[in-house]
């Protein structure tokens, strides 16, 4: 396999990932020297499993002294914790709504950058940016948002908008060079949600930027088939949110507790040598320290692709 | 009425000698050393009751606290379970086991519930347990705190409270919670 200069630019790799090129020249690719490329299958986290620590800006060095600390060269941000809260004592929430747009607008390039360098200096790079665009975004905020993303060094935005919007929002990512990540939940009654197999086809035939974020937790509590997804549509899969749920709407549970097939989805992105980022992210509880935690279930996944 | 009467009467002999009752034992800390995988940082001191604070261990160990919370503030769209006229109906688990056992269907607007049948009855009832604890502390700590923490009756009787020693002002749930909390404080 040939393997890609270190000095290909995040810009160039983001073309080169739109373009469609083959799987295992991307994969080879993003191995820019990651701390989390493992066994050749490039790990982040989600940090909604620090589950202690609030996703605001005051947080953000403690996450990335954390993400240092489980060993993670790569994290899916979610925009509580670069954006400035609005919200607080006499302002309404419409008020602070207001404001946020206006922050969005006013184009803050000085300080996307200095997000990023917290990030850069510390080795981590910022896969993707997770915001929830609804009914309330402008189109010029969406830009905005895809805009900010970007400076991060992001190369899509994520989130857990329905078809609805994700169909209005689906010609935005094209623009900027990024795509929009589709992520499932588990809910199979509302029409609008991603939940199933047929729900994300329908998504991901809004355009070509769209990928699918799958998330194996709610798609094995909806009953969904992970393997067969991937092996079926992994060429529009961005990455995986991997962590264990058990079936008929079960509940989460630690690693290897549940019924995602989490050790088969890790063999089959690494023996096929596709892009497709395994983002940790859980919901179950734990006694011990939040650190540690992320540190176990990293661990299991390291010896998946290991052995 | 018998057993709010009694629920009333042992809040009100707990009540008398509250004082300081925010405080944890100074064996906590002390036991909570001696568990380094016990994050103590985020789950506080362990509990003065032991068996609480397995209930207290059971409800975080499944998840429940990741949507709920530790004291039952809620995050994202899971409900309140301190405003939950479901938890309210709850006697010695009633309603909240057999919940648990089915889950909460999703509907167009909320996410479902996941169902946690794969549960033990006794781990179901800690869970159920919990929650009336973690709800009579927090009420504890919204309504009784002001004169109860303090030394006793230094608050004068004119600035309390009219609960009564019969609490005849409160539901018979918020009466249950505030035992729950009180017996095992």
């Amino acid at each position: 396999m040939a393997m890609a200069s270190n000095a290909l630019t995040r810009r160039a790799f983001g073309k080169l990932m739109m373009a469609g090129l083959p799987a295992a020249r991307l994969a080879a690719l993003q191995r820019a020297s990651n701390r989390s490329l493992i066994g050749g299958v490039q790990f982040g986290l989600q940090p909604f499993c620090y589950h202690d620590l609030a996703m605001t800006p005051d947080n953000r060095g403690t996450l990335v002294k954390r993400l240092v600390q489980n060993g993670m060269g790569m994290v899916e941000l979610h925009a509580t914790w670069v954006e400035p809260r609005f919200a607080g004592a006499g302002v309404s929430a419409a008020d602070a709504r207001d404001k946020l747009r206006a922050w969005r607008l006013s184009k803050p390039v000085d300080h996307y950058r200095a997000v990023k360098k917290e990030f850069d200096d510390s080795g981590i790079t910022i896969f993707s940016y997770y915001v929830n665009i609804n009914d309330t975004y402008t189109d010029d905020e969406i830009d905005a948002v895809f805009d900010g993303a970007k400076m991060l060094g992001a190369l899509g935005c994520v989130g857990s908008q329905g078809l609805k919007v994700s169909e209005r929002v689906a010609k935005f990512p094209g623009r900027h060079g990024m795509f929009l990540g589709i992520h499932n939940h588990d809910n199979l009654s509302d029409p609008d949600a991603f939940a199933t197999e047929a729900s994300f086809e329908k998504g991901l035939a809004f355009s070509p930027d769209i990928k699918a974020t799958l998330d194996t937790r709610h798609y094995t509590a909806a009953n969904g088939d992970c393997l067969g997804f991937l092996e079926r549509h992994h060429e529009r899969v961005s990455s995986v949110h991997l962590g264990d749920r058990r079936k008929n709407n079960g509940r989460s549970t630690p690693f290897g507790e549940g019924d995602a097939p989490i050790i088969e989805i890790l063999r089959m992105i690494r023996d096929n040598h596709w892009p497709i980022m395994a983002l940790l992210e859980f919901e179950h509880g734990t006694l011990r320290p939040q650190v540690q935690e992320v540190q176990l279930m990293f661990d299991y996944c390291k010896r998946a692709v290991l052995s | 009425v018998i057993r709010r009467a009694a629920l009333a009467a042992c809040v009100a002999t707990v009540l008398a000698g509250a004082h300081g009752v925010s405080g944890q034992s100074p064996a906590a800390p002390a036991a909570a050393a001696a568990r380094p995988d016990y994050d103590i940082g985020y789950l506080g001191a362990p509990l003065p009751d032991p068996l609480m604070q397995h209930n207290k261990e059971t409800y975080v160990s499944f998840g429940c606290a990741y949507c709920h919370g530790l004291t039952l503030i809620a995050r994202g769209e899971a409900a309140d379970l301190r405003l939950s006229a479901l938890v309210d109906a709850d006697v010695d688990g009633s309603t909240i086991v057999a919940l648990l056992k089915s889950g909460i269907p999703q509907t167009p607007k909320l996410s479902p519930m996941p169902q946690f049948s794969d549960l033990s009855d006794q781990q179901l009832h800690a869970i159920a347990r919990y929650i009336h604890y973690a709800r009579g502390k927090a009420f504890f700590d919204e309504q009784c705190v002001g004169c109860h923490a303090q030394k006793p009756n230094s608050v004068p009787a004119s600035a309390r409270p009219p609960h009564d020693s019969a609490l005849k002002n409160y539901t018979p749930s918020q009466v249950a919670d505030l035992v729950a909390y009180l017996k095992a404080k």
